[in-house]
């Protein structure tokens, strides 16, 4: 996996919006929690969540949404999982195995080895045992 | 011999790609349900918003892995198309899920 630049950018950027946004809501109640609350009505005390202002909120979906569009988009790479276009990638070269380009998927089928020379091995043979007495 | 065995004797499938193209779309999914969580933990959501969150997180993130890293054809990478995207590792991404939405929950109000 090899990571564009723009989506590094992206993800970096996002990730400081993000904080942000998070920094944001903890002041937020903070700021809710500090303020001190009317006595006669215990209904306007805010729950938690509801009050969220609507810049943090829209903050948070569009950094996380940006953070995800940057994740995703940094090259992940898939192989074909059918027979047919796997090995044609990998043939035609569009698809590396282990990082190097290779002839095809059989091609251990098609290194054969040569022929054997019988007489010589015979004659080394033969002049083994002669060396064994 | 049923449809489905004909078929694969027909187009052979490679098994290694198969398990690898899944596992790398419920690594992003578990990736991106934990980047979900801390969102639904700093918006506050309880209960059912939650986890409603959460699905509709879901298909967003399905929709930009089938668009991005699919180029838009999820059958040539998957077998069964975008419904095994979506329901790529559901479970384990729940767990992620939940694990940063309570945290960041109770980080943020304190």
């Amino acid at each position: 996996m090899t990571r564009s630049l723009p989506s590094k950018l992206l993800i970096a950027f996002s990730s400081i919006l993000l904080a942000h946004a998070c920094y944001s809501a903890h002041e937020h109640s903070l700021l809710l929690s500090s303020t001190p609350s009317p006595h006669d009505s215990p209904s306007a005390t805010p729950i938690s969540g509801t009050t969220l202002p609507l810049d943090i909120t829209l903050e948070t979906l569009i950094s996380v949404s940006l953070l995800l569009v940057g994740i995703i988009s940094s090259g992940w790479e898939l192989k074909p999982i059918s027979l047919r276009s796997y090995a044609g990638g990998v043939e035609s070269g569009r698809i590396l195995l282990d990082g190097k380009k290779v002839a095809g998927l059989f091609d251990g089928l098609e290194e054969r080895p040569g022929f054997l020379d019988v007489r010589k091995q015979r004659k080394e043979f033969a002049d083994w045992v002669k060396t064994q007495g | 011999m049923n449809a489905e065995e004909r078929d694969l004797l027909l187009n052979p499938i490679v098994p290694e790609n198969l398990v690898a193209n899944s596992k790398t779309i419920s690594d992003l999914h578990s990736l991106s349900s934990s980047l979900l969580g801390i969102a639904a933990g700093i918006l506050g959501l309880e209960s059912y918003s939650g986890f409603l969150f959460y699905l509709l997180g879901t298909l967003f993130v399905s929709t930009l892995i089938v668009t991005f890293v699919m180029g838009g054809k999820p059958e040539v990478y998957s077998r069964g198309g975008w419904k095994d995207v979506i329901a790529a590792d559901v479970t384990g991404g729940v767990m992620g899920f939940v694990l940063t939405w309570t945290l960041f929950f109770g980080l943020v109000r304190v």
